[in-house]
C-alpha cells in the first residue's frame, strides 16, 4: 500500500487467475487477524472460567465487557439482552478491536474499507427486519410501515435504507479520514504529531464503535418497540399517547 | 471510494462467522460463569439474611431472656429482701419476746428470791427476835414480869375505848358467848380473880371465864370475846418489827 491507496480493499494479497474477482486483499486478511485475535484471546480467557467471587484478571476484564455491554443493551432496548447480545456486542467487539489494532505498525483497521462498513451495515439492515419479525410477526413488523399512513411508505423505506447508508459511510468516513490524515501529516511533519493523531485515531475508533453498536441496537428497539405501542394502544388511551411519544423519539432517532 | 462486492459478501460471512465464534467462545461462558457467580452470591446473600435474621432472632430472644431473668432476679432479690426483713423483725421480735421473757423470769426470780429472802430475814429476825426475847423473857421471866404483863393487858382492857367496848358488851349480852383467856404462862389465881373482876367491871361479862395456856403467844396474854380479841404479847412486837423491817426491804429493792 501506497499513498495512493486510500482504500485497503485495493491492497490486494492474493488474486484467484480463473476468476479475477475472488482475491485475498488487506481487508479480509486483517479482519481474519481481528476474529482470530477475538476467538483465541475468548477461548484463552473463557477455557478456566472461575465462578467463585475471586475472578482472574482477564476474566474479570471479560465480564466488565460483556457486562458493560448487557447494560447498554438494556437501558437502550428496555429490555433483556440476551438475543441481541450475539449481534450488537459482535459488532462493538469487532469495530473496536479492527480500529485500536491501528496503533500497531503496519495494520490497515478494515474497517476504513467501505466494503467493511456497508457488510456491517447490510448486516444491521437485515437483522432489523428479523428481530422485528421474529418478535411480532411479518404482518405486524410489515404494517409499520404504513404508519402514520400508507404515504408514509416510501419515506418509511427511504428512511431505512438512508440510515443504513449512514451507519456505512460514517464509520468508513471516520477511519478513513483518520487513516488519511495521518499519512497526510507523517508527509508534512514525520515526529510527535502522527503520534497524537494515532491516540486521537484511538479515541475516535472506540467513539464509533460505541456508535455503531448503540445506533443498530436502537434500530433494533425501535423495531421491536413497535409491537409492544400496538399492542397497550388497546389497553388504554393515555397510554398509548405516551407510548407513541416514545416512537416518535425512536424514529427521530432513526434520522440521527 | 468504492465498494469491492466480493470483499463486502466475505465480511458478511466472516462477521456471521465471527458472531457464532463469540457466542460460543465468549458470551455463553461468560454470561453462564456469571449467572453461577450471581446465583452463588444471591445463595450466601440469602444465607447471610437468614443467618442475619437468625442472629436478630436469638439476639430478640437472648435480650427477652435476660429481661425475663432480670425480673425474675429482682423479683427474688425482693422476695429474699422482703424474707430477710420479715426474718429479721421476728428475729428481733424473738429476741425482743425473749429478752421480755428472761426479764421478767428474773425479775420474777429476784421478786422471788427477794420475798424469799425477805420472808427468810424476817424469819430469822422473827426466831432470832423470839429467841432474844424468849432468852431475855426466860431471863427475866419471874412473877414480877407475869405480873407486869398481866397488868399491861388490864391496862389494855381498861383503855379500850368506848364504842368497842359498848360493842364488845353488846355481843357478849345477846349471845351469851363465853370468854376465854389465852396465856404463855401459867396464870395464878389470884391473877384470874383480878383478872375475872375487870371483865366484869370493864364488859359486863357475868359468866365463867375460860383460862387457856397458849404456846403460841410469846410471854403475852390474850382475851377472846364475842370475835374481838384483845391481847398484849412480845409476838405483836416481834410482827410489827417485821413488817416495817419489809416494806424496808420492798422499798429497797
Amino acid at each position: 500500500m501506497n499513498g495512493v491507496q486510500i482504500s485497503v480493499d485495493q491492497w490486494v494479497l492474493w488474486q484467484s487467475d480463473h476468476w479475477p474477482m475472488v482475491k485475498l486483499n488487506a481487508t479480509i486478511v486483517f479482519t481474519w487477524c481481528v476474529m482470530a485475535l477475538l476467538a483465541i484471546g475468548s477461548w484463552w480467557v473463557t477455557r478456566r472460567l472461575s465462578t467463585d467471587t475471586t475472578v482472574p484478571k482477564f476474566q474479570n476484564v471479560l465480564e466488565v465487557i460483556v457486562g458493560g455491554m448487557r447494560d447498554q443493551i438494556r437501558e437502550v432496548s428496555g429490555r433483556d439482552p440476551g438475543q441481541y447480545l450475539a449481534f450488537v456486542g459482535t459488532l462493538f467487539l469487532f469495530i473496536c478491536v479492527a480500529n485500536l489494532l491501528s496503533i500497531v505498525p503496519g495494520y490497515q483497521p478494515p474497517t476504513a474499507s467501505l466494503s467493511t462498513t456497508a457488510a456491517l451495515a447490510t448486516c444491521v439492515f437485515i437483522a432489523v427486519p428479523i428481530y422485528g419479525i421474529a418478535v411480532q410477526g411479518p404482518r405486524s413488523y410489515l404494517q409499520h410501515y404504513l404508519r402514520p399512513t400508507p404515504l408514509m411508505m416510501p419515506f418509511n423505506i427511504i428512511g431505512e435504507l438512508s440510515r443504513t447508508l449512514a451507519l456505512a459511510v460514517r464509520l468508513y468516513g471516520n477511519m478513513m479520514s483518520g487513516t488519511v490524515v495521518a499519512a497526510i501529516l507523517i508527509g508534512f511533519v514525520p515526529l510527535f504529531v502522527p503520534i497524537l493523531m494515532q491516540v486521537l485515531g484511538l479515541l475516535t475508533g472506540l467513539i464509533q464503535a460505541y456508535i455503531f453498536a448503540v445506533l443498530a441496537m436502537v434500530y433494533i428497539a425501535s423495531a421491536t418497540t413497535v409491537y409492544h405501542q400496538r399492542e397497550s394502544s388497546s389497553k388504554a388511551a393515555d397510554v398509548e399517547t405516551n407510548e407513541n411519544s416514545q416512537g416518535y423519539r425512536i424514529a427521530g432517532e432513526h434520522h440521527e | 471510494m468504492s465498494i469491492d462486492w466480493f470483499t463486502f459478501i466475505a465480511q458478511i460471512i466472516n462477521f456471521l462467522i465471527l458472531v457464532g465464534l463469540l457466542r460460543w467462545l465468549l458470551y455463553g461462558p461468560i454470561i453462564a460463569a456469571m449467572n453461577q457467580r450471581e446465583a452463588k452470591i444471591s445463595q450466601r446473600w440469602n444465607d447471610a439474611n437468614e443467618k442475619l435474621a437468625e442472629a436478630e432472632q436469638a439476639v430478640a430472644s437472648y435480650q427477652q431472656q435476660q429481661a425475663e431473668f432480670e425480673q425474675q432476679r429482682e423479683a427474688m432479690l425482693e422476695d429474699a429482701r422482703r424474707g430477710s426483713d420479715e426474718h429479721r423483725e421476728r428475729l428481733t421480735r424473738e429476741a425482743r419476746d425473749d429478752v421480755e421473757l428472761k426479764r421478767n423470769q428474773w425479775l420474777d426470780g429476784l421478786k422471788r428470791e427477794q420475798a424469799e429472802s425477805a420472808d427468810e430475814v424476817r424469819e430469822q429476825f422473827g426466831e432470832m427476835a423470839m429467841h432474844s426475847a424468849r432468852h431475855t423473857l426466860m431471863e427475866l421471866a419471874d412473877a414480877e414480869l407475869e405480873t407486869r404483863v398481866v397488868e399491861k393487858f388490864i391496862n389494855r382492857i381498861k383503855q379500850m375505848d368506848e364504842p368497842r367496848r359498848d360493842e364488845i358488851r353488846t355481843l357478849l349480852t345477846d349471845d351469851a358467848s363465853q370468854v376465854r383467856i389465852r396465856s404463855a404462862f401459867e396464870l395464878p389465881d389470884d391473877v384470874r380473880g383480878r383478872l375475872n373482876a375487870v371483865v366484869r367491871e370493864t364488859l359486863g361479862y357475868q359468866g365463867d371465864i375460860a383460862f387457856r395456856q397458849s404456846a403460841d403467844l410469846i410471854c403475852g396474854i390474850q382475851l377472846d370475846a364475842g370475835g374481838y380479841s384483845i391481847q398484849w404479847n412480845v409476838d405483836d412486837f416481834v410482827r410489827g418489827i417485821n413488817a416495817d423491817f419489809t416494806t424496808r426491804l420492798g422499798r429497797d429493792g
